[in-house]
């Protein structure tokens, strides 16, 4: 878990101890990740001016002089670099509930879990079996089908059994957290 | 303890309510919400990363200027980011 605000270090530094927080606050300077999860805007004029007669200026608190903010954003990524939750809203009034991340997590968690545990089955059986094993687990689960984009489903779906210890390993992870995290996040 | 939600509505009431110890003129409060309307209407959340999406890698200085790597917190599980303006 880790918080990215655009406040230079010595305010966020000031934050961190003020709350006792157990994990980082990241400073984003400059605004370079929330670019790339493109969530930065530029705050009009008349706000502008606003927070200046407030105080809340930010050259100052973020060497900013360009006035502009991320909006206020969650997300969960999972090891394969997947974003698996996001929340994102405009109106920075509006934040989701923590409780939904955390529930989100364990499920992540049990499929890490269960990941490893397939990825010991497939040593003492064969390959094939434990993958079917588990296709039909999942799909007797879900009725979705997996939405998977990689290479491997044509290999896998077939009893070609040339998948490398590492490959199915990380086939398995894919399959149990995609359709998990799909079912956690349809309503 | 009741949700993060309903403690952001209970102070929203009572900063817009323009009572002590903010005192937010009405004018003020109106500007805000102007700006938060045509954000919304402009579509960016739209454009933001969503699920499914990959997620880029970072690498930014902590509280306490250590460099932290998304990558490295990623080998030990799954990693939550979360942006915010600031503390002002």
């Amino acid at each position: 878990m880790v918080v990215l605000t655009p406040e230079l270090e010595r305010y966020t530094r000031a934050l961190h101890k003020k709350l006792n927080l157990t994990f980082d606050i990241l400073t984003d300077l400059h605004l370079k990740p929330a670019e790339q999860f493109r969530l930065v805007f530029v705050l009009p004029d008349y706000l502008r001016e606003l927070y200046k007669s407030f105080g809340s200026t930010l050259d100052r608190f973020h060497d900013e002089s360009e006035y502009r903010l991320p909006m206020p954003a969650r997300y969960v990524i999972d090891q394969e670099w997947i974003i698996r939750a996001s929340d994102v809203n405009a109106d920075y009034t509006i934040r989701p509930e923590p409780s939904e991340t955390i529930r989100l997590l364990r499920t992540l968690h049990r499929a890490a879990r269960f990941m490893v545990k397939q990825a010991g089955a497939e040593l003492r059986g064969s390959r094939h079996d434990v993958l079917m094993a588990q296709i039909t687990a999942m799909q007797r689960g879900r009725s979705r089908t997996f939405p998977i984009s990689d290479p491997f489903p044509e290999k896998w779906a077939i009893s070609d059994l040339s998948v490398t210890r590492d490959e199915f390993r990380l086939l398995s992870m894919r399959i149990v957290s995609d359709t998990l995290a799909a079912g956690f996040l349809a309503p | 303890m009741s949700n993060l939600q309903d403690r952001l509505d209970e102070f929203k009431r009572t900063f817009e309510s323009g009572a002590p110890p903010y005192h937010a003129p009405r004018e003020a409060i109106e500007m805000m919400h102007r700006a938060t309307a045509e954000l919304k209407a402009s579509g960016i959340e739209d454009h933001a990363l969503k699920v499914g999406d990959r997620a880029p890698s970072f690498t930014l200085f902590n509280q306490d200027h250590v460099a932290v790597a998304s990558a490295d917190l990623l080998r030990e599980g799954p990693l939550v980011v979360s942006f915010f303006r600031g503390h002002w």
